[in-house]
C-alpha cells in the first residue's frame, strides 16, 4: 500500500516535468572532447584500455593511466555549413545562396576544440584555450531572421580518480570513480535579429557577447563486473556547479537556439562491453543523456558507439537518431590522426535535412 | 489521519499534474505549430503556412504570434519576400562580402549622409533649425519690440558723398547726394540698406563733417526706418528662401527618383489579387504592432515589415505608372507619367503612404524630415479612400496640361 502510494506520488511529479520543445542544439564536439570521443558521440564511457578512455569517462582514469604531454585538436573541416559559411563571409551573397540557405541548409554550424594536457598516474592537468561553436539558423523568407549562437570557451582542468573496489586486473570486478575540477571562461552570444537590422545597425551591436567565469566539476563512476556476461556500467554527472544554465526563455522559444548537453549540468549513463576476437577488439557502448542531471532522459540523443582497433589502425562508428558517424584513425608513436564522416542534424527534427560533414582530429604525444 | 492526508495529497498532486500537464501540452502544441509554420515558410509553402497560422489563431486566440505568422504567409503568398525583393535588398546590404563589414559601415554612413537626397529628405539633424525658422524668428522678435526699443537699436552708418552733375558737365559742389549704407544687428548677413539724399548746401558739400552728414540723413527720413526696413528685408528674404526650398524639394524629388531608377526598374510586379494579400498582411501586422504584452521582437519586426511593405506599395505604384524605359532625365518622370495608371494605383499608394508614415514617427528619419512628414500626414488625412469621378478627371486634366506645357 505504502509502496503503491509512493509510486503514485512519484508518477504525479513526473507529469509536471517540462517537455522539450525548444530548438535544442547539440554538437559532436563537446567540451573536453577530442576526435575519438566526438566521433563516438561520447558513447564510449565503458571503453577501457584506450588512449581516450579518460576523455570519455574520467572514472576510467585510474584504470587507464597515461604519462606525458598531449596536444589535441578536432574541428569540422568540410560540409555544407563550411561551404555556406565561406560563401556568406567571403563572397557577395547571391539569390541562389539565399534560396539554398532557407530551403536546404537553414541551419549551419561550425565547431572546434583544442587541448593541451599533462598526465601521470596520479592526476591530469589540461588546458583548452579554444572551444568554439557557431550556430546559425535562418528562417522566414518573407521577413528573414537570423538566430545566432556563438561560444568561445576556455577551460583549465584538474582530473584524478581512484579505484573504489576491486583491482585493475583484467576480467576482475572493479568499481572506480573519477572527478574533474574545471575553471572556465565562457564567452557567448545568443542573438536573434532580422536581416534588415543589418542595414540599420552596426553588426557589432547586434551580436552582444556575455562572459561568465566559474568553477564546475564532473564526477563519474564505472563498474566492471569482471565477467563476459554482464555489461560494464557507467554514470557521469557533468558540469556540476556550472553557472551556464539553459536559458528558460530560449528554451520555450520557437526561434532561439538552446545549446543542450554541452555547458549546463546534465548526466549520462552508459552500458557497454568489450569483445575480443582474433581479428581485434570490438568495444560497444550505449549511452543515454539525462536533462538537468535528474529530470528526464532525452531518448532522441541516445547513441550507440562501436570501436574497433587493430594495432595502429582504428575504426569508429556511432549511431543515434540525429547522427550517423564513421571514422578512422592511424596511430603512430607520436601522432594519432583521424578523420570522420558525419551525417548530422544538430538541431534534430527542426533541421530540414542531414548535413554531410567531415571532421579531422590530431593527437600529438610529446 | 495520515491516510486522509495522503489521499488529499495524492489527489491534489494528480489534479495539479493534470492541469500542469494540460498547460504544458498547450504550450508545446503552440510552439510545435509555430515550428510547422516556420518550416512551411522556409519551403515557400504559403498555403500551408497560412492554414497553420489561421489554425493557430483559432486555437490560441490570445497569442498574437499567429497573427504575425499569418502576415508572413500572406506576404509570401503575394510574392513579397526576400527573393523578390532581393535586388533591392542586395543594393543595400550585399554589395560587398560580409568579411568587409568595415566597408559596409562606411557604405551605411554614406547612405545616411545622403538622406537629404531622398524624396522626403531635407537635411541633416544638425540643420534641424530651418533657415526659414531663423528668419521668421527675427521678424517676430522685431515686431514684438516697442518703438523705443527699436529706435534704440544700435545702427552702423557708413557714409559716402557724391557730387551730382548739373545741367552742364561741370559738377556743382553745392549740390550733392549723400550716399549711405545702414544696418543693425538684425540686418540679414551681407545685406545693408543703401540710399541717398539730395541736398543743396550753402557751403560746399565737401565742407560737411560726417556728423553733419549723418544729421542730414536722419532728418531727411529715408523711405524706411531701419526697423521697418529690416522687417521688410527679412520678409523678402523669407519669401525667397521658401520659394527656393519648394523648388529644391521638387528638384530633389526628381533627382532622387532618377537616382533610384535602377531600383524602380527592379521592383517586382504583382497582380491585383496579390496586392489584396499584401493589404491583408498589413492589417495583421498593424494588429500585432498595436498589441499589448507582445514580445518586443514581433512588435519591432512588424513595424519594420509595415515600413517595408508600405515602401514597396509606393514604389510599385510609381514604377507601374511611369514608362521607365523612356526616362532619360529627371524631368521625364513628370512627362512620362500615365495619369490613368496613377489613379488605378491610388488606393495602394495611399495605403503605402499611410503605412510608411505610421511607422516613420519617432525614427531618426522622421526627426530629420519632420516638416515634410507632418505635411504629408495632414494631406493623408484629407485624402479620400477612393477618388470620385470628378477628382479623377481633374487629376488627369492637371497631368495632361502640365505635360502639354512642359514636355
Amino acid at each position: 500500500m505504502i509502496l503503491k502510494t509512493f509510486k503514485r506520488i512519484i508518477a504525479s511529479f513526473t507529469l509536471l516535468l517540462p517537455s522539450a520543445y525548444a530548438i535544442n542544439v547539440t554538437h559532436s564536439i563537446k567540451p573536453r572532447n577530442g576526435f575519438h570521443t566526438s566521433t563516438l558521440q561520447n558513447s564510449c564511457s565503458t571503453f577501457l584500455g584506450t588512449s581516450f578512455s579518460s576523455e570519455c569517462n574520467i572514472a576510467l582514469f585510474p584504470l587507464t593511466p597515461k604519462n606525458g604531454v598531449f596536444i589535441s585538436g578536432v574541428a569540422k573541416s568540410d560540409g555544407d555549413s563550411i561551404d555556406n559559411g565561406r560563401d556568406l563571409i567571403f563572397d557577395p551573397i547571391t539569390l541562389d545562396l539565399l534560396r539554398n540557405l532557407f530551403q536546404n541548409s537553414n541551419y549551419n554550424s561550425f565547431s572546434f576544440n583544442s587541448r593541451v594536457s599533462f598526465s601521470n598516474e596520479l592526476f591530469e592537468i589540461s588546458y583548452s584555450p579554444y572551444y568554439l561553436l557557431a550556430d546559425l539558423y535562418l528562417f522566414n523568407p518573407a521577413f528573414p531572421e537570423i538566430s545566432l549562437n556563438l561560444v568561445n570557451r576556455e577551460t583549465l582542468s584538474l582530473s584524478s580518480g581512484l579505484i573504489l573496489l576491486g583491482s585493475n586486473k583484467p576480467n576482475s570486478f572493479k568499481v572506480s570513480t573519477g572527478a574533474t575540477l574545471s575553471y572556465y571562461s565562457h564567452e557567448s552570444a545568443n542573438s536573434l535579429f532580422s536581416l534588415f537590422d543589418l542595414s540599420n545597425q552596426n553588426p557589432e551591436s547586434l551580436i552582444l557577447f556575455d562572459t561568465q567565469y566559474g568553477v564546475q566539476a564532473d564526477v563519474s563512476f564505472f563498474v566492471d563486473f569482471g565477467n563476459s556476461y554482464l555489461p560494464d556500467l557507467s554514470m557521469q554527472f557533468k558540469n556540476m556547479g556550472s553557472k551556464v544554465k539553459v536559458n528558460k526563455s530560449q528554451a520555450i522559444s520557437a526561434t532561439r537556439l538552446s545549446p543542450r548537453f554541452l555547458f549546463e549540468p546534465y548526466s549520462q549513463f552508459g552500458i557497454g562491453k568489450k569483445v575480443n576476437t582474433p581479428f581485434g577488439a570490438f568495444s560497444l557502448n550505449l549511452e543515454s543523456f539525462i536533462i538537468d542531471v535528474n529530470q528526464e532522459i532525452d531518448w532522441d540523443r541516445s547513441a550507440f558507439g562501436v570501436y574497433y582497433t587493430l594495432n595502429l589502425f582504428s575504426i569508429y562508428g556511432s549511431l543515434s537518431k540525429f547522427y550517423k558517424v564513421v571514422g578512422i584513425s592511424f596511430k603512430s608513436e607520436l601522432f594519432d590522426v583521424g578523420v570522420s564522416y558525419n551525417s548530422e542534424k544538430d538541431i534534430g527534427d527542426f533541421q530540414q535535412s542531414y548535413e554531410n560533414a567531415a571532421y579531422i582530429g590530431v593527437d600529438i604525444s610529446i | 489521519m495520515l491516510k486522509r492526508f495522503l489521499i488529499i495529497f495524492i489527489w491534489g498532486s494528480l489534479l495539479l499534474s493534470c492541469g500542469g500537464k494540460e498547460g504544458q501540452k498547450s504550450i508545446e502544441d503552440s510552439e510545435n505549430l509555430k515550428h510547422g509554420i516556420i518550416a512551411a515558410l522556409n519551403q515557400e509553402n504559403s498555403d500551408l503556412a497560412l492554414s497553420l497560422a489561421i489554425s493557430g489563431q483559432e486555437r490560441f486566440p490570445n497569442e498574437k504570434d499567429f497573427s504575425y505568422y499569418r502576415a508572413q504567409a500572406l506576404s509570401l503568398k503575394a510574392n513579397i519576400d526576400i527573393y523578390s525583393l532581393f535586388p533591392l535588398v542586395k543594393m543595400q546590404l550585399f554589395d560587398i562580402a560580409i568579411n568587409e563589414w568595415e566597408k559596409a559601415n562606411e557604405f551605411e554612413e554614406r547612405r545616411r549622409q545622403n538622406t537629404n537626397l531622398s524624396i522626403l529628405g531635407e537635411g541633416s539633424l544638425d540643420e534641424r533649425y530651418e533657415e526659414t525658422d531663423i528668419i521668421q524668428a527675427k521678424i517676430d522678435l522685431l515686431k514684438s519690440l516697442s518703438k523705443e526699443d527699436l529706435d534704440s537699436l544700435e545702427n552702423e552708418w557708413h557714409l559716402e558723398t557724391f557730387y551730382t552733375y548739373g545741367e552742364g558737365t561741370e559738377p556743382d559742389p553745392k549740390h550733392c547726394y549723400i550716399y549711405y549704407e545702414a544696418k543693425n544687428k538684425h540686418t540679414p548677413k551681407g545685406k545693408s540698406f543703401y540710399s541717398s539724399i539730395w541736398i543743396s548746401n550753402d557751403n560746399e558739400c565737401d565742407s560737411l563733417t560726417d556728423e553733419e552728414k549723418l544729421e542730414l540723413v536722419k532728418k531727411d527720413s529715408p523711405p524706411f526706418k531701419i526697423n521697418d526696413w529690416t522687417i521688410y528685408q527679412l520678409n523678402e528674404r523669407l519669401d525667397r528662401v521658401k520659394n527656393r526650398k519648394s523648388s529644391e524639394r521638387y528638384i530633389k524629388a526628381g533627382f532622387a527618383l532618377f537616382d533610384g531608377l535602377p531600383i524602380l526598374r527592379s521592383i517586382p510586379t504583382i497582380t491585383r489579387e496579390e496586392l489584396t494579400f499584401l493589404k491583408d498582411a498589413l492589417s495583421s501586422l498593424e494588429e500585432v504592432k498595436d498589441s499589448r504584452g507582445l514580445s518586443p521582437r514581433l512588435k519591432d519586426n512588424s513595424t519594420k515589415q509595415i515600413g517595408l511593405i508600405g515602401a514597396y506599395l509606393i514604389t510599385f505604384s510609381l514604377a507601374s505608372s511611369i514608362d521607365l524605359d523612356q526616362v532619360r532625365q529627371p524631368l521625364d518622370f513628370a512627362c512620362k507619367i500615365n495619369a490613368g495608371k496613377i489613379i488605378d494605383n491610388y488606393p495602394f499608394m495611399r495605403i503605402g503612404f499611410k503605412s510608411l508614415l505610421s511607422v516613420g514617427i519617432e525614427t531618426e528619419f522622421y526627426l530629420k524630415n519632420k516638416k515634410n512628414f507632418d505635411y504629408i500626414q495632414e494631406q493623408m488625412k484629407l485624402a479620400p479612400e477612393n477618388l470620385t469621378d470628378e477628382q479623377k478627371k481633374a487629376f488627369i486634366n492637371d497631368i495632361e496640361n502640365f505635360q502639354e506645357d512642359n514636355c
